[in-house]
C-alpha cells in the first residue's frame, strides 16, 4: 500500500512540473484492473478460485526515464501489484548508453528477456490476451536479473535484425506456478536472442543458460545421508543446482485483418525440482478495428529424470527408510502439464485504453498438480474454466 | 447515467466513423512523405518508410513525427504503408516503450503544425495527404497517388 501512495505522490509531483521536466524526464506508466473467477470450487488457478477476485493481476506501474546526456539515460519502473505473490516496489532500474541509433548497452536490474513478451509481461495493453499462455510464461523462471546487456539493430531495405546478448545474476524467491515459493540463485546466467522482422513476419529465437541453484536444505541433508550410506548415484541425482538451459522460438504473422502467433520453449535442467519442459501455444486472431478476436491453444509436457533403483528394499529397516524417503521425494514432484483453450475479445475504445474479456478452458493431467492449487483432491477432475475481464491503460 | 451513455455512444460513433471513413479515405487520397533534408534526390522504398515510422533507422538521422490517431490521413497511412490497425500499432509502441527499446514519434494535432515543425527542424520527416500544398524547401521522399 505504501508503494501505491509513493507512486501517486510521484505522479502528481511530476505532472505538476511537466513542462520544465519534459526536456529531461520522460514519465509514463501502465495499469491493469483485472477481475476473474474460476468455475470450480475444488481448486484455484493462478490465484483465482470460485469467488470473484480483483487482486490477482491488477497492477499500477510508473516508468521514469531521466536523460543524463544525449546518449545516456537512467530508467526505473516502480510497480504496485495487487497479488500477494508479487512484491511491489522497484521492478527495474538501469542505465542505458546509446553510442549510435543502432547500438544500446544497459546495466542494472532489468527484466529477463526469455520469451517474446517477457519484458512487457505486466503491460497488458501490449498484447491481445489477458493472460499470456501460462504454459510458456509461467515456467519456473526468475523474471528479473542484475547484469548487463548489449543489443544491435541492423536495418536493410526489406527487413531488420536485432541481436541482444546479456549476462547477469539473480538471488531471490521464485514463485512456481502461483503455488509454491522457492529461494533460488542464478550466477553467470547469459543469453542471446535474434529477432528477424520483415513486413508481416517476425521471428525470434533465443537461447539462455547458466548456473542455477535452489535453496532446499531438506533435500541437501537427505542427499548427504545417502552419500554416507554410499548410495552415491542416488545422492548425486538429488541435485539442487546445475546448469539449466532454455531455448525459445517465437513467430508472429500480421496481416491487416488477421494475425497468427506461435511460440515454443524448451527447458532442460539437471536440477531435480525443475523438470524438463516443452511448452507451446498457437494463437489466431481477427482484427475488426476497434475489436480484436482471438483464440489460443496451449500445451506443455513436463518430464523428470527417471527414478533410480540403486537403493535396495528389504536389506534393513534403515535402508528401507532411505528408499522410502527417496520414493517420497519423487512422488512429491509436481507435474504442471496442462492443456488450455482460450477465446477472447479486445476492444480498443480509446487510444490508450482497452477492455478485454477472456474465457480459458483448462484441462490438467489426472492426479497431477497441473498449475492448480488443489483444495479437494478427491473431487477435483483437473478441468476448470477461468473467466476474466480486464481494463488496460497506458499513459 | 445519461452522461455515461452519451460517452459510450460517442465512443461507438467514433469507432464506426473510423471503420466507415477508412474505406472512403483509401478511395480518395494519396500520401506523400515529406522531409526537411538538404539532398534533393532522396527516395525511400515503401519498406523503408514503414521501418522508419516503426522506429528503425534507415541511414539518415531522421526525426519522425506523425498526425494524431483521429486523422484520416493517418488511417490511410496505417492501412497502406504499415499494414496494421491503429490498435495493433498502439500495442506495438507500448511494447517498445515499456521494454526500453524505442519511443514513438511525436504526435502533432494537424497538418499545419506538422509543416511548421518540418520547416523549423532539420531532419524532420512526416507523412501528409497528397493533396497538401507543401513549401518548396521540403523534399518529397515517397509518394502514393490516389487509388
Amino acid at each position: 500500500m505504501r508503494t501505491v501512495y509513493l507512486m501517486v505522490l510521484l505522479f502528481f509531483m511530476i505532472s505538476s512540473h511537466a513542462n520544465e521536466a519534459s526536456k529531461n524526464f520522460n514519465f509514463s506508466g501502465f495499469s491493469r484492473v483485472v477481475v476473474g473467477t474460476l468455475d470450480d470450487k475444488n481448486a484455484s488457478f493462478e490465484g483465482y478460485d470460485n469467488s470473484i477476485s480483483f487482486s490477482q493481476r491488477s497492477l499500477l506501474a510508473i516508468q521514469l526515464e531521466a536523460n543524463i546526456s544525449e546518449k545516456v539515460s537512467v530508467t526505473t519502473q516502480l510497480l504496485a501489484h495487487s497479488s500477494e505473490t508479487r512484491d511491489s516496489g522497484v521492478e527495474w532500474l538501469y542505465l542505458t548508453y546509446r553510442p549510435t541509433k543502432s547500438i544500446r548497452f544497459k546495466a542494472g536490474r532489468m527484466r529477463t528477456p526469455f520469451f517474446t513478451y517477457s519484458d512487457v509481461l505486466d503491460v497488458g495493453f501490449a498484447y491481445p490476451w489477458i493472460s499470456p499462455p501460462q504454459q510458456v510464461y509461467n515456467a519456473y523462471l526468475f523474471d528479473y536479473l542484475d547484469g548487463v546487456s548489449a543489443s544491435y539493430e541492423y536495418s536493410a531495405a526489406d527487413f531488420g535484425i536485432e541481436f541482444e546478448a546479456y549476462i547477469g545474476e539473480f538471488d531471490d524467491t521464485i514463485n512456481v506456478g502461483n503455488t509454491s515459493e522457492e529461494k533460488a540463485k542464478a550466477t553467470n546466467f547469459s543469453g542471446l536472442s535474434i529477432l528477424f522482422k520483415s513486413d508481416k513476419l517476425q521471428i525470434r529465437a533465443s537461447t539462455h543458460s547458466g548456473e542455477t541453484e535452489f535453496e532446499i536444505p531438506e533435500l541437501d541433508q537427505f542427499s548427504s545421508m545417502l552419500r554416507l550410506a554410499s548410495f552415491n548415484q542416488t545422492a548425486d541425482s538429488l541435485v539442487s543446482k546445475g546448469n539449466a538451459r532454455l531455448n525459445q522460438l517465437g513467430v508472429t504473422y500480421d496481416e491487416l485483418d488477421y494475425f497468427l502467433k506461435a511460440e515454443w520453449i524448451g527447458i532442460s535442467s539437471p536440477i531435480l525440482i525443475v523438470p524438463n519442459i516443452n511448452s507451446y501455444y498457437l494463437t489466431a486472431g481477427y482484427n475488426l478495428f476497434p475489436f480484436t478476436f482471438h483464440a489460443t491453444y496451449a500445451n506443455n509436457s513436463v518430464s523428470y529424470e527417471d527414478m533410480l533403483t540403486e537403493i535396495p528394499y528389504g536389506l534393513s529397516p534403515q535402508v528401507d527408510a532411505l528408499a522410502a524417503g527417496y520414493s517420497n521425494i519423487y512422488n512429491s514432484l509436481d507435474d504442471d502439464s496442462v492443456k488450455s483453450l482460450s477465446i477472447g475479445v479486445r476492444w480498443d475504445f480509446n487510444i490508450s485504453m482497452a477492455l478485454k474479456a477472456e474465457l480459458t478452458h483448462l484441462k490438467g493431467k489426472q492426479g497431477e498438480r497441473s498449475f492448480f492449487n488443489i483444495t479437494n483432491p478427491e473431487d477435483f477432475d483437473r478441468r476448470a474454466n477461468l473467466v476474466q475481464v480486464a481494463w488496460e491503460w497506458v499513459f | 447515467m445519461g452522461v455515461g451513455l452519451l460517452r459510450l455512444l460517442r465512443f461507438l460513433c467514433f469507432s464506426m466513423l473510423v471503420l466507415f471513413t477508412s474505406t472512403i479515405a483509401m478511395a480518395e487520397d494519396g500520401l506523400i512523405v515529406v522531409a526537411n533534408i538538404k539532398e534533393s534526390n532522396v527516395s525511400l522504398s515503401k519498406q523503408q518508410i514503414r521501418g522508419l515510422f516503426m522506429g528503425s533507422s534507415v541511414g539518415y538521422d531522421f526525426k519522425v513525427v506523425t498526425l494524431p490517431p483521429s486523422s484520416l490521413t493517418r488511417v490511410t497511412f496505417n492501412t497502406k504503408i504499415i499494414g496494421l490497425t491503429e490498435a495493433r500499432i498502439q500495442s506495438y509502441w507500448a511494447q517498445m516503450r515499456f521494454s526500453g527499446r524505442k519511443t514513438e514519434p511525436r504526435v502533432f494535432t494537424n497538418e499545419d503544425e506538422i509543416i511548421d515543425y518540418l520547416l523549423n527542424t532539420e531532419g524532420a520527416v512526416a507523412y501528409l495527404s497528397a493533396s497538401t500544398i507543401i513549401p518548396k524547401s521540403l523534399k518529397v521522399i515517397y509518394r502514393i497517388d490516389s487509388i
